[in-house]
């Protein structure tokens, strides 16, 4: 995209190039795109681009609204939108922080190829409505941030600042609008090449980079600032700490945490409950929102029955790797595999590994 | 403040993120920055004569929940303001099968404001006020329809909740001194003691 000259006189000002910081300018160092080209290496060989004609024309209304709060063109918007309609015509989900991941990838790197690099990072399983994986490592951070930094988890506790309020900006939206351009670049060259490790290292960098300011303060507004390196803080004003933070977090070595059990334990004491009372709540009522179904198709819900669309799921199938509900569970027109593929979601907390894992399986093909 | 995002497809787009720049900046930008994780907004407000700070948070959960327990993991908060967009009929059915669960277990002193949002398209609409209303009366909220297009009802719509908030502080009901009802006491507050509260700050903690 940045190789026109066209490109420049849209988008200087758009929202997606708020901390570009002069790091890419007009005429483009092609050194760039050589360096971007290397991060396509890491993608498995035979993944093949799903970009198709038709997503030019239908698209979400999300994704249209997204598109114009990424880009000001109208070439951008509409490269933006085909990327976009093609992860969610794929994956069947949606997430707004793919539309500023996506308009930055797109800068340097072709469309085709940055539908192969969403859907390598999608396994992450972070880009859902109903994020429960990206909840799950919100909390693995927070316990980690409680072995390597106690007192500022202490603080942020004690503020009421959950970490899955601000895990949001680095996980799911991978720092887009969160780092300059200069941090960025390394950023997701380091998560691309490192894995998804990196972010939680990443996190640990950056809470040791603003642990004194937030120590310092009780004010949830000024903390929520520090966490996402809001560059109207002094301390954020050049490229320099963004830098740091991210090369930094290479030295924290995780290896010897077990990632799994991390994640199985903050299942089971942050978000399990809460999942559970939630679920019940929204079950008492199944029946009065099915009366008004015809009237909101549109709506889509990611925690439904996958062969029914409809009822919500008791069970998840490790064969077919699809959220079944116990009515077409029983119906063999419905599910063909048997029934002892079948793990019932609300199960104890021995089977939260296996519907984690079969999760992430679903999004990565 | 404390929005219940009423549409449990990808986006919510109801008009929170809007509502809160109108009433902060008193403008309406229709392409808006994405709204991830929290945001925040402040506006320093006059009730009584006194100066009063709303610190209002525009959130996108990732999980969903129930209303009780809503209320319990945004404690700091003293009122909230749940949106819907009229002219989307799924996302007022949403909200108020949501919230019909919430009253009728909570006990939370909580401030709620039900608002239908996008009343200028009303060629559009798909939701009638007196539905709102109704709803509102029968859970004991207030409840008001705005438009974040051309300002109306926006002031109002906070600074009501704002005065809501007010009230309770002064009939007891919160306690200033206690962070967790979302209040606090500004810093210029003299004595303690006195039961005198030059400024208070009404925090509101955004939700689902």
């Amino acid at each position: 995209m940045i190789k026109s000259e066209k490109f420049w006189e849209d988008e200087r000002e758009a929202p997606l190039m708020q901390l570009n910081r002069h790091f890419l300018k007009y005429p483009v160092d092609p050194e760039i795109f050589v360096r971007t080209s290397k991060w396509l290496s890491v993608l498995p060989d035979l993944q093949l681009s799903t970009l198709k004609k038709e997503e030019e024309c239908q698209s979400e209304r999300i994704i249209l609204l997204d598109a114009e709060r990424t880009f000001l063109g109208n070439v951008q918007r509409q490269k933006l939108i085909k990327v976009l309609n093609s992860f969610k015509n794929e994956f069947q989900t949606y997430h707004q922080g793919l539309s500023y991941i996506a308009g930055f990838l797109l800068l340097t790197i072709e469309e085709d190829d940055v539908v192969r690099i969403l859907r390598h990072l999608n396994s992450t399983n972070y880009w859902k409505h109903e994020a429960v994986q990206l909840a799950i490592d919100a909390y693995v951070f927070e316990h980690l941030m409680n072995e390597f930094y106690p007192k500022l988890n202490e603080h942020l506790i004690k503020n009421r600042i959950l970490p899955e309020t601000y895990c949001q900006k680095w996980f799911a939206a991978l720092c887009v609008n969160v780092l300059p351009f200069e941090a960025l670049f390394q950023f997701i060259e380091n998560l691309l090449f490192y894995g998804t490790i990196y972010l939680f290292q990443f996190a640990l960098s950056l809470a040791k980079h603003i642990q004194n300011d937030l120590l310092e303060t009780n004010n949830s507004g000024t903390i929520y600032q520090y966490l996402r390196l809001d560059s109207s803080l002094a301390k954020f004003r050049d490229n320099a700490i963004g830098m740091a933070i991210v090369n930094e977090a290479l030295s924290y070595n995780l290896a010897t945490y077990d990632f799994e059990q991390l994640r199985k334990q903050a299942y089971d004491e942050k978000l399990k409950a809460r999942m559970e009372a939630a679920k019940q709540c929204h079950q008492q009522h199944a029946d009065t929102d099915t009366d008004t179904e015809s009237e909101s198709e549109d709506e889509d819900d990611s925690l439904e029955c996958q062969l029914c669309n409809n009822l919500v799921p008791d069970y998840v199938c490790i064969k077919c790797n699809k959220f079944i509900c116990d009515r077409c569970s029983k119906r063999s027109s419905e599910h063909t595999c048997s029934r002892e593929a079948l793990r019932r979601l609300d199960e104890e907390s021995t089977d939260v590994n296996s519907i984690v894992s079969n999760i992430n399986k679903l999004n990565i093909k | 403040m404390l929005e219940k995002a009423t549409d449990r497809s990808y986006g919510m787009c109801v008009g929170k993120s809007c509502l809160l720049l109108q009433f902060t900046d008193k403008r309406f930008q229709p392409v808006h920055d994405l709204t991830i994780g929290v945001e925040f907004g402040a506006r320093m407000i006059t009730i009584d004569g006194k100066q009063i700070k709303l610190q209002i948070w525009d959130t996108v959960n990732i999980i969903e929940m129930s209303f009780n327990l809503c209320i319990s993991y945004y404690r700091g908060a003293a009122g909230a303001l749940l949106v819907y967009d009229i002219t989307q009929r799924h996302t007022f059915n949403h909200l108020t099968s949501w919230l019909e669960d919430a009253r009728q277990h909570s006990n939370s002193n909580m401030v709620i404001m039900l608002i239908g949002n996008k009343c200028d398209l009303f060629a559009r609409r798909e939701v009638q006020k007196e539905e709102g209303e109704a709803f509102a009366r029968e859970h004991g909220l207030i409840f008001m329809e705005t438009s974040a297009k051309t300002a109306a009802n926006v002031e109002e719509a906070f600074i009501n909740t704002a005065r809501e908030i007010y009230g309770k502080i002064q009939e007891g009901v919160f306690d200033p001194t206690n962070e967790v009802n979302g209040i606090k006491i500004g810093p210029q507050h003299a004595n303690p003691r006195t039961g005198e509260r030059p400024s208070s700050s009404a925090e509101k903690g955004g939700c689902c």
